[in-house]
This record gives structure tokens, sequence and C-alpha cells, in this order.
């Protein structure tokens, strides 16, 4: 027998089937926990992220229409929750500073040297410090390797915006790197 | 030195994404709390709705007092021209005063 469509599984959730929307958790959860840790600290931060993902798709999945695939519309509202985050963070004034991370890779001249690992943990360091905004844009456009036209349509902002948003996150990482910009 | 920079920074992201975290056991029994949250969620609304009834007569006893306060309180309609004149909807009333109908 075929797999239910998602559609079949919403329209069994909002019929009162309990087990329709597990299994829409359960096939999309892994997407939303690979996104969502772009931008959570830990892994309590990060299930609770999720939660809150799979809650709002929850209490509005009788929004949805069918005009968009139900992984599109729900990626958008992990977007948007992770922003909700990383808004909150810069609300609490919450910034980890760069010092107290791994050192520098401009402090070694050489990238080379830096383990995957090493620089992941860098740049969530270094992304720590920028604006929520950029912060989104560039980890959706350069981890997440969404095209500019993905990265408007997930965040509900113009191309043009987009683009202004990457610039300055590079031209500041560009900074923390120790890179003259002139 | 822009270039250089760019080109630092492309290999940078280009490692980190190598790197994605694995979020396995992050993921481990997600479906059971989260079912658990949404349960508590729909408790936590569904006493806030209860809440709300219990206070239905209350605010019913409120609005009844105001509507029979503003009844009997209310001053009596004034009967002179200028009243009349300024409430606009005293027709009759004006036209006895001009014709001198009332008044004495």
């Amino acid at each position: 027998m075929d797999a239910p469509t998602d559609e079949d599984l919403i329209e069994a959730t909002l019929k009162g089937d309990g087990e329709g929307f597990a299994t829409l958790v359960h096939r999309y959860k892994r997407k939303v926990f690979r996104l969502a840790a772009n931008f959570a600290r830990d892994r309590f931060e990060l299930d609770d992220v999720c939660q809150d993902v799979f809650l709002k798709a929850y209490e509005n999945l009788g929004k949805f229409r069918n005009d968009a695939p139900f992984e599109h519309w729900l990626t958008r509202i992990a977007v948007n929750t992770c922003y909700d985050l990383l808004r909150k963070r810069q609300r609490d004034c919450e910034r980890v500073p760069l010092e107290d991370g791994p050192s520098s890779p401009a402090d070694r001249h050489a990238e080379d040297a830096l383990s995957a690992q090493e620089a992941r943990e860098w740049l969530d360091r270094a992304l720590s410090r920028l604006k929520p905004e950029d912060r989104l844009v560039i980890t959706l456009f350069e981890l997440e390797e969404k095209t500019v036209h993905e990265v408007a349509r997930l965040t509900g902002w113009s191309e043009g915006n987009v683009k202004v948003r990457l610039f300055r996150a590079r031209k500041a990482l560009k900074g923390m790197l120790g890179v003259d910009d002139g | 030195m822009d270039d250089r920079g760019e080109e630092r920074l492309d290999r940078l992201f280009a490692m980190a994404r190598g790197a994605r975290p694995d979020t396995g056991s992050a993921e481990h029994g997600f479906e059971t709390r989260l079912a658990a949250r949404i349960a508590s969620e729909r408790e936590e609304r569904a006493r806030a709705f209860a809440w709300i009834w219990r206070l239905v007569p209350v605010f019913s006893m409120i609005v009844l007092f105001l509507c029979l306060y503003s009844i009997f309180s209310a001053p009596p309609a004034p009967a002179d021209l200028g009243a009349a004149l300024i409430n606009g909807c005293e027709e009759s009333m004006l036209v006895d005063v001009l014709t001198g109908a009332t008044g004495g």
C-alpha cells in the first residue's frame, strides 16, 4: 500500500486523527531539527524551538492552503520561529564574546589548518555577533545553500533586502576575520 | 585584499557545511514530547475557557446593574426652547413653543 500523502495526513489530523499529525512530524522532524540546529545553542533550546515549530503548524493546520507543498509551509514556520529566537536573544542582550571561543582563523593565517568542526564553531560564534536579520539570511544562504529567491520567499523579505543583508553580514564576518575591507 | 577576504570566508563556509551538527540523538522521542506539550497546551486552554464561562454571570450582573443605574439616574428631559434646538429632534415641541401653544 502507498504511504499516505501529506494532504491525506493533514485532512486526517483536521478530522481529529492524532496519528496523522504524528506521521507528519516523523516525516519532517529531521529537516526542522537540522535547520534549527544552526541557531539553537544547546539541545534543550533545539528541542524547544522544534516543539514550537510543530505546535504552530498543528494550531494553524486549518489555515494551510494546498497552493504550496506542506514542506515549504513548514519551513517558513521554522524560519520564522528561529528568527523569533534570535530576536528574543538580542532583546535579552546575550552575545558570546568571540575571544571566548576557539582561536580565530585570522590568528592562524591559514584556514587549511582548521578542522571542519573548528570552522563550524568559529562561524557559530561569529554569526552570533551579527544582527538577527543578517544572521538568518547568511545562514540560510551559505549553510543551508538556499538561493536568494528562496531566502526571500522563506523570510517574506524582498530579494533586494536579502542581498543587502547578505552583503552586510559578509562584510561584518570579514571584519571579524581581520581582513581589511577597504 | 577584498578578494582574499571573500575567498577565506567562502572556504570557512564550505568547511562548516561539511560539519553539520548531528541531531539524531536530540530527535529521539521527539514525537512523545511534542504530544505531551500539545496535550498540556490544550488542557491549559480548556481551563482558561472554563474560567471565562464561570465569570459570565458576574459580568452579566455588572452590565445589568449599569443599565438599571443609567435608566433610573437619568435627569428628566428639558422642555425649553434652547434644549429643543440643541437636541434637534424635538420638532413638535419646537413648533409648540414658536406658536405659543405651550409655556403659557
